[in-house]
This record gives C-alpha cells, sequence and structure tokens, in this order.
C-alpha cells in the first residue's frame, strides 16, 4: 500500500522534528515546560497520576481526530485544554510557545499520533482543524520552524488517506496504523489498537524519551506477542472497554500488561479452564438454590381435533415456552441446545466421513510401501551376488520378505480399489441409482473377495518361495563349488587335487544341507507367523487390545465407514426394540473421530450393557449391575434445579427394571449402580459400588463433582426406604471416592468413550484398561457394537 | 343397561374415554395431552414438539425411566390418568 508509506514518512519526519525541537527545549531549560504540566495538570489530581504514568491511552484518542466528545470522555486534562495547549495557544502563538510546551508533552503523551495530528493540520492548505479540542494541540505540535514535509497536493492526498483510514472501520484502521502486526490483530476493535500503541509507547518512555513508536516496532511487537500467549479467557474483558472511553479502557489494560511480564503457561490456562468449570458448577448450584417457578401448564386435546380451541393463546404460549426452554431450537437446527451447545459444535453434526480421508490413507499406506520395496530392491543385487559365492540365510529370507510385501501392495491396492468401489456405490446410492449402486457394490464385494484370496495366496506364495529357493541355491551352491575346484585345478598339484575332489563331493552335500536347513527355518518361521497371527485373530475376535492397540477387524471398519459415510440424516441405522431407541444416521455421526457423542449412542450402550449384565448372570459372572440412562441425573437433581426423589422415585420399579432389561427386580440387589452423568458439555461416569459400600465418579478429565455423589447417597437411602421400606442413614457416611490413575482423555471430545468404557469396565468388574491412543479404535468397535445390538463381550 | 351398552360398543370402536396426559419439559413446564388410551404415542410427541418448535429428532421422550416407543400407546404402557412423560433435549458432550 503506498499509502503506508506515506504515513510511515509523514511520521518519521515528525519524530526528526521533534526530537530536534525536544534538544532545543533541553537547552532552553526544563524549568519552564515542568511548570506548564504541572499547571495543565494540576486541575485534577487523578488526571495528574494518570499522566505521571506516560502512556495514557486517552491521549491516542486524542490523536486521533475523532470528534471532540471522545476527549470529554477520555481524561479531564484534555478536555480542559484551555488551562495548557488552549491557553499557550491563545497567548503566544505556536510559534513562541510551542518551544517549551512540546518536549514535555512529548515525554507525558505519545507524539506520533498528535504530531500526525499537527502535521495534517499543517500540510492542508484548506484544513485547518476548526474544533475547539484538538485544534490547540494540533497548532502547538506544528512546528513552525519545520515546514511541513511534503508538498500541498500530496498533504491533502496524505491528509485524505488518512482521513479514510480514520473514519474506516476499526479494523481497517488498525490494520493500517500497525502495518507490521495487521495479520495477527486482523479483527479486532479499535479499543485494541489504542492498546497497542499504549504499549509501544510505554515502552518507549521507559528508555529514549524522543524515540518514536516507529522506531520501536520490533519491541512493540514483542509485546504484542506477549500479550497474544496470554490465556484466552483474558481477553473479553480486555477488549470489553474498546468501544467505550479510553478511561474504561485504561484498567485492563494495565491488567493485562502486568500478565504479559512473565509468559503465561500451560497451567494458567488449565487453572483458568478449572475456574471456568467451576464456574458453570457454581452457577448451577445457585439454579438448584433458586427454585425456578415451574411454567404454568397448559391443556391440548389430542382426542378431537388437537387444539382447535386454543388456537389464539398457543402462539403466545409457544413464545413463552420457546423462552423457557432456554435457547430454543429452530425446527431442524442442530445447534442451540440448552445445554450450552459451543460454537464449534454447532456444524458438526454436518461433519460425514469422507471417502477421499480414507483413500487419501491408503494411497499413503501403499506409497509407504513402495518405499519399502524400493529400499528391499537396493540390496537385491546385492544378495544375488552374495548368493553365488555362498548362500546365507538372510538373502532367502529377503527373497521371501519381499514377495511378501509385493502381495501386501497388492492387497492394498485392492482395498483401495474396494473402497472406490464403495465410494462409487455410496455417491450412486445418493444420486438414487440403484442398479448402479447395486453394481458397483456388488464389484466391492468382488474385490473383497479377491483381497481375502490375495491374502490367503500371499502365504501360499511365501511357502512355495521358500521351498523354491533351496533348489536354487544348491544350484548357486554347485557353482560356488565349482568355482572354488576350478581355482583348486590351477594350483595343479596332485594333492591338491585330491583335496579338490574331495572338496567337490563335500562341497555341495553341505551347502544343500545348509539350505535345507534354512529352508526349514523359514517354514518354521512362517508356521510361528501362522500361528501368531491366528492368535491375534482369536483375540480379535474377542476385540480385546494387542500390544497396546486396539485390533480391529476389517469388517468392523466398513461398517464404521458405510455408517459414517455421507447419506440421509434420518435414516434409521439401528432400530432396538427392548430400549424403544432408534439410532439415526445423524446419531451415529458422532461417533466419528473427534465428535462430541451423544445421550442417544450412550444410551443404547447402557441398554446393551444391561443386556450383557445379564447373559452375565445367567452364566453366574458378577458383578450384578445396573445401569442408569443418562437422564437419570437430569431428573434426580439437575433438571427441576433441587433433588428431588419422586421425580425418580418409579424409576425402579419392578416392571419398569424389567423393561429397560434388569434382571433384578431392584436396583438394591445389584452390586454396582452405573449412572452415566451429563454435566453440562461432559459426559462422566458415577458408580455406586454397594458391595465396597462407596461412590466413585469416574472423569476422564480428573474432575470432581462432589454435588452428584452426594445426590446419589441421598438418592440410595430414599431407594432404600421407598423400596425397603428400611432406614438407611449409614449410606450417606460412604466414602467419596474420585480416582485419578484411571485413563485420561488428552483432547476435548472423547469423554462420551471414555464415560462408556469406563461404565462397561466396570460392569464386567475389569480393571480400565484402555488408552487415549485407542479411543478411535474404540469409536470402531462401539459403532459395531451398536449397529450389531450387541456387546462383543457378551457372554 | 342401554347407557352400557353404549359405553361398551365406544370403548371398542373408539378405545376407551380419554385420558390426560402430561408432557414435562426440563425447565418443568407442562402441556397435558387428552389422548384416547389407543392413541399412539407419535401423534403426542408431534403435537409435543410442534408447540414447542423443536425437531422431534432432538427430544427424547422418557416414561419412568425408559424410552417411549412412538407406536406404542397409554394403554400398552397401563398409564393412567395424569401420568407424566418427560422430555429431555438431546444430550452431547466432549469436554468442558
Amino acid at each position: 500500500m503506498p499509502f503506508l508509506g506515506w504515513v510511515a514518512d509523514a511520521l518519521a519526519s515528525a519524530s526528526r522534528s521533534l526530537t530536534g525541537t525536544k534538544r532545543k527545549a533541553r537547552e532552553l531549560g526544563e524549568a519552564e515546560g515542568e511548570r506548564d504540566v504541572e499547571e495543565r495538570t494540576g486541575a485534577v489530581s487523578a488526571t495528574r497520576l494518570r499522566l505521571q504514568e506516560p502512556p495514557a491511552p486517552a491521549v491516542i484518542v486524542a490523536g486521533i481526530p475523532r470528534g471532540p466528545q471522545r476527549l470529554e470522555f477520555s481524561s479531564p486534562a484534555l478536555a480542559a485544554p484551555g488551562r495548557g495547549g488552549g491557553a499557550a495557544a491563545a497567548a503566544g502563538g505556536p510559534a513562541s510557545d510551542s518551544q517549551p510546551a512540546a518536549p514535555r508533552q512529548r515525554h507525558d503523551q505519545p507524539a506520533p499520533a498528535r504530531s500526525l495530528d499537527a502535521l495534517l493540520g499543517n500540510a492542508t492548505p484548506h484544513g485547518a482543524p476548526t474544533s475547539a479540542g484538538p485544534a490547540p494541540f494540533a497548532k502547538r505540535f506544528a512546528p513552525p520552524a519545520h515546514p511541513a514535509p511534503r508538498p500541498p497536493h500530496a498533504g491533502s492526498r496524505l491528509l485524505s488517506g488518512v482521513r479514510q483510514v480514520l473514519e474506516a472501520p476499526p479494523s481497517l484502521t488498525k490494520m493500517t496504523l500497525t502495518p507490521g502486526t495487521q495479520r495477527r490483530h486482523a479483527a479486532q476493535p479499535l479499543g485494541r489498537v489504542q492498546g497497542l500503541f499504549t504499549a509501544g509507547r510505554k515502552a518507549d518512555c521507559g528508555g529514549d524519551n524522543g524515540s518514536l513508536f516507529f522506531g520501536n516496532q520490533q519491541r512493540q511487537q514483542r509485546q504484542q506477542r506477549q500479550r497474544q500467549q496470554q490465556p484466552l479467557f483474558a481477553r473479553p474483558s480486555a477488549l470489553r472497554g474498546g468501544g467505550g472511553g479510553a478511561g474504561v479502557e485504561l484498567q485492563p489494560l494495565r491488567q493485562r500488561r502486568g500478565g504479559s511480564g512473565g509468559s503465561p503457561s500451560a497451567s494458567q490456562d488449565a487453572a483458568l479452564l478449572r475456574k471456568v468449570v467451576d464456574y458453570s458448577l457454581r452457577q448451577e448450584e445457585l439454579h438448584e438454590r433458586q427454585h425456578p417457578a415451574p411454567p404454568p401448564v397448559e391443556e391440548v386435546d389430542l382426542t378431537g381435533e388437537p387444539s382447535s380451541s386454543q388456537q389464539p393463546p398457543q402462539a403466545q404460549q409457544q413464545q413463552q415456552q420457546q423462552q423457557a426452554w432456554g435457547a430454543a431450537p429452530a425446527p431442524g437446527g442442530a445447534a442451540g441446545l440448552a445445554s450450552g451447545l459451543p460454537p464449534a459444535m454447532a456444524a458438526a453434526p454436518e461433519r460425514r466421513f469422507d471417502w477421499r480421508d480414507m483413500l487419501r490413507q491408503v494411497a499413503a499406506q501403499s506409497e509407504s510401501l513402495d518405499d519399502d520395496l524400493s529400499s528391499d530392491a537396493g540390496p537385491q543385487p546385492l544378495s544375488a551376488t552374495l548368493r553365488a559365492e555362498a548362500p546365507p540365510p538372510a538373502a532367502l529370507l529377503n527373497e521371501s520378505a519381499e514377495a511378501a510385501a509385493l502381495a501386501r501392495r497388492k492387497a492394498l491396492l485392492a482395498d483401495q480399489q474396494q473402497l472406490q468401489f464403495a465410494a462409487q456405490a455410496h455417491t450412486a446410492l445418493e444420486q438414487s441409482r440403484p442398479e448402479r449402486a447395486q453394481r458397483l457394490e456388488a464389484e466391492a464385494a468382488k474385490i473383497q473377495q479377491q483381497l481375502h484370496d490375495l491374502h490367503l495366496q500371499r502365504t501360499a506364495a511365501a511357502a512355495q518361495h521358500a521351498q523354491r529357493s533351496p533348489a536354487v541355491a544348491a544350484a548357486a551352491a554347485a557353482a560356488a563349488a565349482a568355482a572354488a575346484a576350478a581355482a583348486a585345478e590351477q594350483e595343479g598339484e596332485d594333492v591338491v587335487d585330491l583335496l579338490s575332489d574331495s572338496e567337490e563331493e563335500a562341497e555341495p552335500s553341505t551347502s544343500v544341507a545348509a539350505t535345507e536347513e534354512v529352508s526349514e527355518e523359514s517354514e518354521e518361521e512362517e508356521e510361528e507367523e501362522e500361528a501368531e497371527v491366528s492368535q491375534q485373530l482369536e483375540r480379535v475376535g474377542l476385540g480385546e487390545e494387542v500390544e497396546g492397540r486396539l485390533r480391529i477387524p476389517a469388517s468392523w471398519r466398513d461398517e464404521y465407514e458405510a455408517a459414517l459415510a455421507p447419506g440421509d440424516s434420518r435414516e434409521f441405522l439401528v432400530d432396538h426394540p427392548r430400549s424403544a431407541i432408534q439410532i439415526t444416521r445423524r446419531d451415529i455421526a458422532c461417533m466419528a473421530p473427534l465428535q462430541w457423542l451423544n445421550d442417544e449412542c450412550i444410551n443404547l450402550y447402557v441398554s446393551l450393557l444391561l443386556e450383557r449384565d445379564a447373559a452375565r448372570r445367567q452364566q453366574g459372572l458378577g458383578p450384578r449391575c445396573h445401569f442408569f440412562s443418562t437422564f437419570f441425573c437430569n431428573k434426580l437433581y439437575k433438571d427441576c434445579g433441587q433433588y428431588d426423589y419422586n421425580a425418580v422415585r418409579r424409576w425402579t420399579m419392578p416392571k419398569k427394571l424389567k423393561t429397560a432389561g434388569q434382571a433384578s427386580d431392584s436396583i438394591l440387589d445389584c452390586d454396582l449402580i452405573v449412572v452415566p452423568v451429563h454435566q453440562g458439555m461432559h459426559w462422566v461416569c458415577a458408580v455406586i459400588d454397594m458391595r465396597r459400600r462407596r461412590f466413585v465418579y469416574y472423569d476422564s478429565l480428573k474432575g470432581e463433582d462432589r454435588r452428584c455423589l452426594d445426590h446419589l447417597a441421598h438418592y440410595l437411602r430414599d431407594e432404600y426406604k421407598n423400596k425397603r421400606q428400611e432406614q438407611r442413614d449409614d449410606v450417606l457416611e460412604w466414602p467419596h471416592e474420585f480416582p485419578k490413575k484411571i485413563p485420561q482423555q488428552k483432547n476435548g471430545c472423547d469423554c462420551g468413550v471414555f464415560t462408556l468404557l469406563f461404565a462397561s469396565h466396570a460392569g464386567r468388574g475389569t480393571p480400565m484398561a484402555f488408552t487415549q491412543e485407542q479411543m478411535n479404535d474404540w469409536r470402531v468397535r462401539i459403532v459395531h457394537e451398536l449397529l450389531a445390538m450387541r456387546l462383543v463381550d457378551t457372554p | 343397561m342401554e347407557d352400557s351398552g353404549e359405553n361398551n360398543i365406544k370403548k371398542e370402536a373408539g378405545g376407551g374415554e380419554a385420558m390426560s396426559i402430561k408432557v414435562k419439559d426440563q425447565s418443568g413446564g407442562e402441556v397435558v395431552f387428552r389422548v384416547k388410551p389407543h392413541t399412539k404415542f407419535e401423534k403426542i410427541i408431534l403435537a409435543f414438539c410442534q408447540k414447542k418448535s423443536v425437531d422431534p429428532a432432538q427430544v427424547r421422550f422418557v416414561y419412568d425411566g425408559n424410552r417411549l416407543d412412538r407406536n406404542s400407546t397409554p394403554a400398552e404402557l397401563d398409564m393412567e390418568e395424569g401420568d407424566t412423560i418427560d422430555a429431555f433435549l438431546e444430550q452431547i458432550g466432549g469436554c468442558c
């Protein structure tokens, strides 16, 4: 932008002129200037305080000709120009007065912006400031000895440019005024810019009085960088004053600067995060204490014509209800839930699994395989030459490894093809062309079959190769022996001849023996490998982890991808009759990596956990568990704002428990009562351990909600009282545990999966053996379980 | 005799007398629906969602801890006069 250059030039020349005047002022004596300042700032003590701090942001506001009303609000000293600049200008005019006053001014207040103003005043042939506020400053700061740095026409262009900038929206203004940092602060209000200027000036005043912010861009940028590193949560407060007067701006700025001394660390962020969580919990508690009055009851008659008589008040009621439901989501809108959906989540359900990603992954895999192959190809000639001399077992192994790698590559390519066909099938389905889709799917299935065959071929080929290689090796060994014999013959001695004869006989036999050994070894290895694979497959059948990674069969991944593929979001993928939960494509989309889980997936999983529990009990396996749905805590205490046993009293009646899938007639017969809890935006798992007599709160973020466990304790007491007529006040004394040595989530999206796994592992009585790294695999497995409506570990 | 006979006919034909069923949302607001015992819950659900201007896909209806099957009826669940169905908005969570 050439315009930026103009501004820079203008300011640089202004700085030159001001340093000149400063030197003069020093010579002339500072006392006069000091008195001048005293006079000016003496009016209001608070003002003096502010002026003693070199960079009052108000001044920058003054520097920008935004109108006098802004000056009034920003600083009393500036709002009363009559005491200082105004009087000076009136008494002696700019020529006589400006020299002593200017240096002090510059010391106290950021000169560049003001001098820009002054410069404008000087440079314009027509644009003399008319307003009473900024005009005197402009005059006083216009150094009369130095003419305008530009010819008039350039000045007027500059003026119009600067005006354009100053009258432009804040963000644009900022961009122009801080060219070095425009990218980083692209969309921040003017108040932010003021802050930047202030910081720059502060730094300058701390060191060299005369240097301008233009010469200190580096330092300024450093400070900005520091500020950028500040915790996110500090920013809103810092920006709050941005639109208002400078007096408002000043306070947050100071706070912010104080904080920027040391670079903020992750621990600070974590502390702030914790504060935010605590705050939300406090809000909930507050809400609990306030007991909001329930909205009026409405009546609708669905027996005849539904709600025909109540048409007029309906709209009004609808509005009321919308308010009562919090941010009532518009029909079809995914966002705006009462739970307070973060903005990032608003578009989340739209995010679908992308076939292209999968293809890319496969391509990357095959590429890496290619690399392997090419690196393998290097030693190949070497091994061939080696073999000619004496066949080392490594060469043979290398060869079979190559064959295996080739087979793997073929398999991957086939996989890729299959994926492509599947993707095409899905797009075709989308375009509602069933025949083509079917054909493509058939092709995909065929390729899958081929893939399977290839897999079989691979082992067969490797075995064949191992069998074939002894012959080759033997031939090579014979050749080598012949060569050795020929070399020995060349020596031409009888004894040697005899020796060579014996060698000729001996060598091939040993070499053959060696190769046979090698082939046996390789076969043994193959067998071992196969045994290992079959073992792994067995373990895969159970879905258990192998070497820290969960083994997921390819079919599960196919299911997963198909379920997450784009399609009709209302299409039912699962219809679980017992729980009456229907999982749509939209619901299952939340099982994609990095997506937040919704209640449907968790509640269906809970239902499957209940079925697993019933099956385990039939096999005599413990512990006996009950799993509540995620709405239990909402009904128990969250929604109505206070603990209310009666709201859930009927939930555990024998008939209802039977409907839910609970094998016992009472949850009090169980060993564990598992409650998945929805904590606003977080999923946790609370467990009532009836055997060990304690309440445990499994939080993958190490949170502690004592209130939740308190309510559960009261619930248990009331449940004993209601269902068993037992007064069990001792349950209130049971310890509350918040275990910390449990798997922790390392991102901001997997807590739902962790919660399900806490519930599943607790319900099985196994240690919590899973890690963050396995989460995507667990998601695949959970989708498989949801689609199959049966948990993998159901006996 | 004639009255009881008429009632019997009515029960067989229309599914019995109308009963009121409450649907309670999470803020405590209640809407009472007058329905016949053999009316499918789907009708109640859709009427409620229309009334509240919410997407039916985002509301869960729970009766005594168990999800409401849209195709079942109050009679199938042995519901009585004045029973309450709870309506919950979709819950979603990943972290804090």
